[in-house]
């Protein structure tokens, strides 16, 4: 008698707390395509992002070099102007020193 | 803290020095105009470090001294105009110039010629160093006037063979393929 009461007792039917069945299928469920979307459109900005930098620092690094090169060419070309007329003088004044000695 | 003071203090000692072996170029406004080719060079220090970083010194010991060169330069000024006929320009305009020579500046080398090209070289000897610390030419001919200001320590020897040399194509027998700026 006891037993039996006691096997009535376990098998019992007991119904799951309210709402189990939406929290587990809520778990078994993919992301909303809602969220889907924003993971998507942070991806695509992150990228461009990269992108805009990027291109900034070439931009920056293209515009320097043209620059320096410019300089450089300037320089060069100045340093031939004075280097010709320096070249000029000396040789006048070797080829006037010749003369006397000679 | 003391080290930015001084460093402050060699700047403004340093600074009138630099300017007193710079020249102020003022020619006439037209001359650029009325010359057939011309070349305004104007570069001060942070240009020349810049263009100093864009010269390939492995190669060789001359490249590398053209870059040195540059790198200890403060400042290059050159102004060249050529042109088609004679009497373009007035020869007194070179005084303005030969004026804001203070006593440090001396002549080195005069080369008078009636026809041709007449040239003048000054040098900066400050301190009473043998080092030249400024360069400044004077080059007057018939349909040609060339101003040279280097402002830093300039080895003549070194500046008179560059020609042919680093990239630097020869001038002599006149530079018909000067570069306008």
């Amino acid at each position: 008698m006891h037993l039996e009461r006691n096997l009535e007792r376990a098998l019992h039917r007991a119904d799951p707390a309210p709402g189990l069945a939406d929290r587990v299928l809520k778990r078994l469920e993919p992301a909303p395509p809602r969220q889907v979307r924003a993971r998507r459109w942070q991806a695509v900005a992150a990228a461009l992002v990269l992108v805009v930098l990027g291109g900034g620092w070439v931009a920056r690094h293209e515009m320097e070099r043209r620059a320096g090169e410019r300089a450089r060419d300037q320089a060069l070309l100045a340093l031939r102007i004075a280097g010709a007329k320096v070249r000029f003088a000396q040789e006048q004044v070797r080829g006037i020193g010749s003369h006397t000695n000679g | 803290m003391k080290r930015i003071a001084l460093t402050i203090a060699m700047a403004l000692l340093l600074t009138p020095a630099a300017f007193a072996q710079r020249l102020r170029i003022d020619l006439p406004a037209d001359l650029a105009a009325r010359a057939a080719e011309s070349v305004d060079v104007t570069l001060d220090g942070p240009m020349l470090k810049l263009a100093s970083k864009f010269m390939n010194d492995d190669s060789d010991a001359d490249a590398r001294a053209v870059r040195e060169m540059v790198s200890g330069l403060q400042g290059i000024y050159v102004r060249s105009y050529e042109f088609d006929k004679e009497g373009e320009y007035d020869r007194s305009i070179l005084n303005g110039l030969r004026s804001q020579l203070g006593p440090s500046w001396k002549k080195i080398v005069t080369v008078q010629s009636r026809n041709k090209e007449n040239v003048e070289i000054y040098v900066d000897t400050r301190e009473g160093s043998n080092k030249v610390a400024g360069l400044v030419i004077l080059s007057a001919e018939p349909k040609e006037l060339t101003i040279v200001n280097l402002v830093g320590p300039v080895d003549l020897d070194r500046l008179s063979s560059l020609e042919g040399q680093f990239g630097i194509p020869r001038m002599s027998g006149r530079g018909k393929g000067k570069n306008h700026d």
